[in-house]
């Protein structure tokens, strides 16, 4: 698995979650895959074990995978980001035409969403 | 005719010489050669079977032969060419990003069927033979249970490339071997025939071109990622897309 993350936009493990999060919503990662270990991830990047095993409760949390002791992260909301990402690429669509900018968009997202 | 084809014409050479050498040694040894001989034992060590004396002869001769055909099949028939090598290109890189790629290295299927039906073989001739020496046999169960850890610890490994280098765990975690990034002259894909490059499967060492020497995480043939150390040793781990991580590692290569 090849991941990018950039650590001077924000927190490693929100990094690290949203770049498995768009891996998802491509398709380069599927429903049922297990997720790389940990450990290696953090081998990988060269950063500690637990930033990568805080990214992964997160997308627990968020509802994108499974947690399970000795089996690793496994996907489980394939489905679900690829129904929510035409809705999303609509919205964007509509935004750039009526030109709102990408803090707009994130900030009505998130009021609609905890609301 | 390539030198590994040489070596193996030459051993085959010698096991032949050796084959008929036993067959004389054991002909001068065994006279006269109708006498009635052990030809068999049981599981506790008791002789239950005779025959004539060339029995042995005949024995001999199979078995060298058998290691001679083998020998002179890797002399006659050609091996692949080796698979073109990849200088990867780095990745561009955003100002700020960092990239990395990690991926299982596993053998195909069928060699951990193989394997498991190896050890399951060995665990019933375990049972056989200590239920037949009345549980004096004890110590077989060594024998599976080295397999199954060697197994374990050598089987499949964890491959991570990234800013820090590279690294190859065991499927438990262990063993770790890392090849920190300062540490890479350059790196490349390549492609791997285990038989011909390393002589087998597992960790192995062997004198690569140039009389470099070679430290090989070998599960299976084909991509494989070389890194050339500073000193000139390289490190091999075959991999599927090593291509990428050859590509990662060249983006934090320092000249």
């Amino acid at each position: 698995m090849l991941i990018s993350i950039d650590p001077n936009a924000g927190a490693v493990y929100d990094q690290i979650a949203d770049a498995i999060t768009a891996r998802i919503a491509t398709g380069e990662t599927v429903q049922g895959e297990r997720l790389p270990a940990a450990r290696d991830l953090a081998d990988a990047l060269g950063i500690n074990v637990h930033t990568v095993l805080h990214a992964y409760q997160r997308l627990r949390d968020d509802g994108l995978v499974e947690l399970r002791r000795g089996r690793g992260a496994i996907v489980i909301g394939a489905a679900a980001v690829g129904e929510v990402r035409g809705a999303v690429d609509e919205a964007i669509r509509v935004a750039r035409s009526s030109g709102l900018g990408e803090a707009v968009l994130v900030a009505l997202v998130r009021k609609g969403y905890r609301a | 005719m390539t030198r590994a084809r040489r070596i193996a014409f030459c051993v085959s050479g010698a096991l032949l010489a050796l084959t008929i050498a036993g067959i004389a040694l054991a002909a001068v040894l065994l006279q006269p050669l109708d006498q009635e001989v052990v030809v068999h034992w049981d599981i506790a060590g008791q002789p239950d079977r005779w025959g004539p004396a060339w029995t042995y002869l005949v024995l001999i001769a199979f078995v060298g032969l058998v290691l001679t055909g083998i020998a002179l099949m890797f002399a006659v028939f050609r091996m692949r060419d080796p698979e073109a090598v990849v200088d990867p290109e780095p990745i561009a890189l955003a100002p700020g990003e960092v990239v990395a790629w990690t991926r299982t290295a596993m053998a195909a299927p069928g060699f951990y069927w193989a394997i498991g039906i190896g050890i399951a073989f060995t665990v019933l001739v375990c049972v056989v033979v200590i239920t037949a020496t009345s549980g004096r046999g004890w110590p077989m169960v060594l024998l599976p249970a080295l397999m199954i850890v060697v197994l374990g610890l050598t089987g499949g490994w964890r491959v991570s490339a990234g800013p820090a280098g590279l690294t190859v765990r065991g499927l438990f975690g262990f063993p770790v071997m890392r090849v920190r990034i300062d540490d890479i002259a350059s790196v490349a894909a390549v492609g791997i025939h285990p038989m011909r490059d390393f002589g087998g499967w597992g960790i192995r060492g062997a004198l690569g071109r140039g009389g470099r020497w070679r430290t090989g995480v070998i599960v299976r043939a084909g991509d494989a990622i070389e890194v050339t150390r500073r000193s000139g040793r390289q490190f091999v781990v075959t991999v599927d897309d090593a291509a990428t991580a050859a590509a990662v590692l060249k983006t934090y290569l320092t000249p």
